[in-house]
């Protein structure tokens, strides 16, 4: 549904063109520079212009879509402070739990193009430190998911949204491992909103 | 000499803006208010799930993104009828609370003070100093105000995730539990902003502030040494007497908001001459003035439709006209205050109505009067206690949510049909404020409160026509949304 027929400046949704078409360049011979996100973090905006005007941000410096590298050529998942329960496939299985949110809570920080929890929101914020999905939003046609935003589709159990760059065969001998892996404190923590089991304290022998 | 002037587009308001005055014998004789953007957010949610409202509403604004979102989860919770817990109402409220709070310091510092920088006010006492501190982009207020804010908003970051557009504020409750060593950090940026508000808003601790109980103890409050900035707007605002200026209907609405489990910080109702309760059942949105299909008489949201057409005679907005039980209400920090029954409010309100000052000085009162009780919800948190409860939907149903944003009542009415939101109507304050005629012909409240003011068909508009309109803080994307 788009009663106002609204669309990307030189994309519409993953396709080349938009309002200006695809062969427009500005006159500093730069295509629309696409600082995504909905909304784009503030320090993307701003470092953008920066680099713009000190001449540092030239066609190089932007990705297939036309966004910044310096953010877009990172994933969400990149920082995530529940990579632990991540690696187990430990997972939160309904909201304010501690786990990862990409089994069930249709998190897609290992598939979105964006540095939010290396630069951090609000100071020490983002979605996943909020406890709510990574709905991608920094991709285009992400407003449209064909599934419900906080829920992650499956096919026989296994998430449709695989990590970028991650063969399925993998992904699926590595969940599985991991699963039988998971220490029981990953396991327990997971599914509880606040932690019940730290990490164990050792002492060196003597 | 009578002439027709189109003012617009506003700088220093959120949106789009337009508003036409017909001018003759040197007053303002009629004013019509147009929002000229619409973008569909009632249509796009149809077919929706409804767990998906909570993505998409708060994305009608950049700036108001919570009351969005908070009005969207009552709504779900009404539905599906959950409570949340009581850390769940804290964090809602500390979150909501952190938006609004902050809504009116940028509305104070940057949208409306620095008009008192223009030159036709060259020759007041006060000019000098409201250059110093206002002028856009250079006046010394901003720089101090700007850091304040963005360190303010660092509670959202914990609270909330992020700032626009979280997700943590759910139908049963938040997604972000809060530890002892967090909560003390939310304590720490608390105690940070107080120390900003008092030292450079206020110049006055903020009880004092919120103890106020009059206009004349006000004014024997500014006379007082301090400084602070609200001093020098009571200066200004005495000086151009903008307590006289841009008086609307005079009805004041609010919805209450800040759950505190058996009451609301600030109660609900409608103030006209003395409180009465407010019958949401009574509301009802006229499109006669708006490009909207006409749908026989005016409907209640819960039944209402938003069927746009770019011709239809006599409208002249994308903004509908919200009444309760057919009259015009205006709805914000002043009303929310003389409705809740702040002496200062009643006082000010029972003498002279609205004006652009005591929304002004509304809007700063609440700065001094919710910052205490974020500090007091902070301390009710309890750790290890749940935040979070389950929110299972019929597949038939519907609900209300009904809350206060920083700009008045906002409203979301929810009706979903085999699993999908079949219908979603919203209300924001803007669209009460701003609206235009209904078929009665009666004007909205900014339309009202502009008719009468000094104005020529050729010499520079007076400053007095913005102060009007921005001191009604409108919100233009969500009141159209």
């Amino acid at each position: 549904m788009n009663p106002t027929d609204a669309c990307g400046l030189q994309y519409d949704g993953e396709a080349s063109g938009g309002l200006l078409g695809p062969e427009f360049r500005a006159a500093a011979g730069l295509p629309v520079i696409n600082v995504a996100g909905c909304p784009p973090h503030p320090d993307w905006i701003t470092e953008t212009l920066a680099m713009l005007a000190h001449g540092r941000l030239r066609a190089e410096h932007l990705d297939d879509f036309g966004r910044p590298r310096f953010f877009a050529d990172q994933l969400v998942h990149h920082g995530c402070p529940r990579n632990e329960y991540y690696e187990f496939k430990a997972s939160a299985e309904k909201h304010s739990d501690q786990g990862c949110l990409m089994e069930h809570l249709g998190c897609k920080g290992t598939q979105a193009h964006a540095d939010c929890n290396q630069r951090l929101w609000n100071g020490e914020g983002s979605c996943l430190r909020g406890g709510y999905a990574c709905i991608r939003c920094t991709e285009p046609g992400f407003e449209e998911p064909g599934h419900a935003f906080e829920a992650t589709p499956k096919v026989a159990g296994i998430p449709i949204g695989l990590p970028a760059d991650m063969p399925k065969a993998w992904f699926i001998a590595l969940a599985a491992l991991s699963k039988s892996a998971t220490p029981s404190r990953v396991r327990e923590n997971a599914t509880a909103d606040h932690q019940l089991r730290a990490p164990s304290v050792k002492r060196s022998k003597k | 000499m009578n002439a027709r002037r189109i003012v617009g587009p506003f700088n220093r308001v959120e949106g789009d803006l337009e508003i036409t005055l017909d001018i003759a014998d040197g007053k303002v004789v009629a004013a019509y208010v147009n929002s000229p953007l619409y973008r569909g957010f009632e249509q796009i949610l149809q077919g929706k799930l409804p767990a998906d409202a909570l993505v998409l509403v708060p994305r009608i604004c950049g700036i108001c993104s919570v009351a969005q979102s908070a009005a969207s989860a009552l709504a779900l919770a009404d539905a599906a009828g959950v409570v949340p817990p009581p850390n769940g109402r804290l964090a809602a409220n500390l979150t909501l609370a952190t938006e609004n709070l902050a809504d009116h310091l940028t509305h104070f510092y940057l949208f409306f003070m620095p008009d008192f920088a223009r030159a036709e006010y060259a020759g007041r006492h006060w000019h000098a100093a409201a250059v110093e501190r206002f002028r856009a982009t250079v006046g010394s207020a901003p720089n101090q105000m700007l850091p304040a804010r963005a360190r303010f908003m660092q509670m959202m970051g914990l609270l909330a995730g992020k700032w626009p557009h979280t997700l943590s504020v759910q139908p049963g409750g938040s997604t972000r539990p809060l530890q002892s060593s967090e909560i003390f950090r939310l304590h720490r940026t608390l105690r940070e902003f107080r120390g900003f508000l008092e030292a450079v808003t206020f110049g006055a601790a903020l009880e004092e502030v919120a103890a106020i109980e009059s206009r004349t103890q006000l004014e024997l409050w500014r006379a007082q040494a301090g400084g602070g900035d609200l001093r020098l707007f009571l200066e200004i605002a005495g000086d151009l007497d903008l307590w006289q200026l841009g008086r609307g209907t005079d009805r004041f609405m609010s919805y209450g908001c800040y759950n505190e489990g058996d009451r609301r910080l600030f109660p609900s109702g409608l103030w006209h001459d003395g409180v009465v309760p407010l019958d949401i059942a009574a509301i009802a949105e006229d499109i006669s003035h708006a490009w909207y299909a006409a749908a026989g008489l005016p409907q209640h949201p819960a039944a209402g439709s938003t069927l746009p057409v770019a011709e239809k005679d006599g409208a002249y907005s994308w903004c509908k006209a919200p009444r309760l039980a057919g009259q015009v209400l205006e709805t914000g920090a002043l009303a929310r205050q003389a409705v809740a029954g702040h002496p200062l409010a009643r006082d000010i309100v029972e003498a002279a109505g609205g004006s652009v000052a005591a929304r002004v000085v509304a809007r700063l009162l609440e700065l001094a009067l919710v910052l205490p009780a974020m500090e007091r919800w902070l301390t009710e948190l309890a750790p290890g206690e749940p935040w979070c409860i389950a929110a299972q939907l019929a597949d038939e149903t519907s609900g209300v949510g009904l809350i206060e944003a920083a700009r008045g009542s906002l409203g979301h009415w929810l009706t979903v049909r085999r699993g999908r939101i079949h219908n979603y109507q919203i209300i924001a304050p803007t669209t009460w404020n701003f609206s235009p005629r209904d078929a009665a012909g009666q004007p909205g409240a900014l339309e009202q409160a502009l008719a009468g003011l000094p104005a020529s068909a050729a010499d520079p508009l007076p400053a007095a026509i913005h102060h009007v309109v921005r001191s009604f803080d409108p919100c233009m994307v969500c009141t159209v949304h």
